[in-house]
């Protein structure tokens, strides 16, 4: 099995227990606690970066550690 | 003219202006102290599918940590500032959105700009969004002419997707690619080295007293690679049963230095009552260290009796073998029933303990992070 062969199966898997959901039942995903962006604000996010050896996972531009 | 009159009021009725004011404190058991205070303002319009928006946020940080203590030298003050701006546009299934911010501080400049397209499909059950960001930072020291800085460039790219599973469940998979090439050292770190065969008397937190009695004169500064390939598969999941939402992020980490890590992150959103949301959080992160990481770096003897000092050689303890467990909760609290005009009290509180495997000095530090902020939103 190809690498690409294998890539469309795991997608094939991966969305096969998915339901379409119409706009009019989607009153709970549309609570704003199920946005799925990054949960930290600036200063956490910032903390991590500096505590963690890993990147990565977020959203937008980042930039100054801050921390030489 | 009066419905003229009429279509704009009713366009000016229609923006949404959120403000909001933060301010962060952080201290751990190495004696360091960041207070963040922060501004964040935007204006958008819902229905037509636009939000422009701008943060200024200030770090004072105070540290004398045992790096420095082990040096003998002052506890040091520093100020960063940090401004950003970003906006974005809504047209039918497509969302386009661009970032820049600029991060200042006496021996740091960075600038970083990022743009991001989102498009949903099967009625916003499926939505691919890709980024792609740069940036460019001067990294120098206190005290050393502009002109020799060094440079540090940062690329990146991101791919993923957000699919709906059910009506309360959806889930995202992205997949980050980072580039740095440049300058990636600590300039103020310098690496103590011992002589051939003896770095197994330095045993895992040795003291600084141990360390300088066993460690040999020259103590060149911090040196890593030049490039640095950095790639996160990230998973998250959110689902809501009655008043509780349950969020879990899953981040597996990989780079060209080899290091590997997983990041574990849950939060729980619990609708407590109709204006208060409390919000416990859990976060495990455990990584393996670089390739080139070494708790003592000897020297090696030539044939000719010189001495060669490794090539690669860091004091950074978050390039080492580490876990960190953190625990916390915030609490939002809405301060007013009116629905035009909502203001908001937040409270965070987190506390961290990492585990340093294979470290000098230390075995373990011990970190708070707190968080006020008051929000308000105007329509």
């Amino acid at each position: 099995m190809t690498a690409q062969q294998r890539l469309v199966l795991t997608l094939a898997l991966a969305f096969s227990g998915c339901a379409r959901v119409p706009a009019y039942q989607r009153e709970t995903l549309a609570h704003p606690t199920m946005l799925l962006v990054g949960m930290a604000g600036v200063a956490e996010s910032h903390i991590y970066a500096i505590q963690e050896g890993a990147s990565g996972g977020g959203s937008g531009a980042e930039g100054g550690c801050g921390c030489n | 003219m009066i419905l003229l009159v009429a279509g704009k009021t009713a366009k000016a009725q229609r923006l949404t202006t959120r403000a909001e004011g933060e301010v962060t404190g952080y201290v751990d058991s190495m004696q360091v102290m960041v207070t963040s205070p922060s501004v964040k303002v935007s204006v958008g319009d819902d229905v037509a599918g636009w939000s422009v928006g701008g943060r200024y946020l200030v770090d004072v940080v105070s540290a004398a940590s045992v790096d420095i203590v082990a040096t003998a030298s002052p506890r040091w003050n520093e100020l960063r500032h940090v401004g950003s701006i970003e906006g974005m546009y809504k047209r039918g299934a497509l969302t386009v959105g661009a970032a820049a911010n600029v991060s200042h501080e006496p021996d740091y400049l960075s600038l970083g700009a990022a743009l991001n397209v989102a498009v949903d499909l099967l009625e916003k059950n499926l939505t691919p969004f890709f980024a792609v960001r740069y940036g460019h930072d001067d990294v120098g020291r206190r005290g050393l002419g502009r002109e020799h800085w060094s440079v540090l460039q940062r690329g990146g790219a991101q791919a993923g997707v957000t699919f709906v599973i059910n009506r309360s469940l959806i889930a995202s998979v992205q997949l980050d690619a980072d580039f740095e090439r440049g300058y990636l050292a600590k300039p103020y770190r310098y690496i103590p080295l011992f002589a051939e065969g003896s770095s197994e008397q330095v045993a895992v937190g040795a003291s600084p007293q141990i360390v300088n009695a066993l460690r040999l004169d020259e103590r060149p500064v911090d040196s890593v690679p030049d490039a640095r390939d950095r790639y996160a598969l990230t998973g998250r999941i959110a689902g809501r049963v009655r008043r509780t939402t349950l969020r879990l992020d899953e981040r597996l980490y990989r780079d060209s230095w080899g290091l590997w890590a997983s990041t574990t992150d849950a939060r729980v959103f619990v609708d407590v009552g109709a204006r208060w949301l409390l919000q416990p959080h859990l976060r495990l992160h455990t990584q393996s260290s670089v390739l080139f990481w070494q708790r003592a770096y000897e020297v090696t003897s030539t044939k000719e009796g010189g001495r060669v000092v490794p090539r690669y050689r860091t004091g950074d303890r978050e390039l080492s073998r580490l876990d960190t467990l953190t625990v916390g909760f915030t609490s939002k609290l809405r301060l007013n029933p009116q629905a035009q005009a909502p203001w908001f009290l937040q409270v965070q509180v987190d506390g961290a303990y990492t585990r340093f495997l294979d470290a000098l000095y230390l075995t373990n530090r011990v970190s708070l992070f707190t968080a006020l902020g008051v929000s308000a939103q105007w329509n």
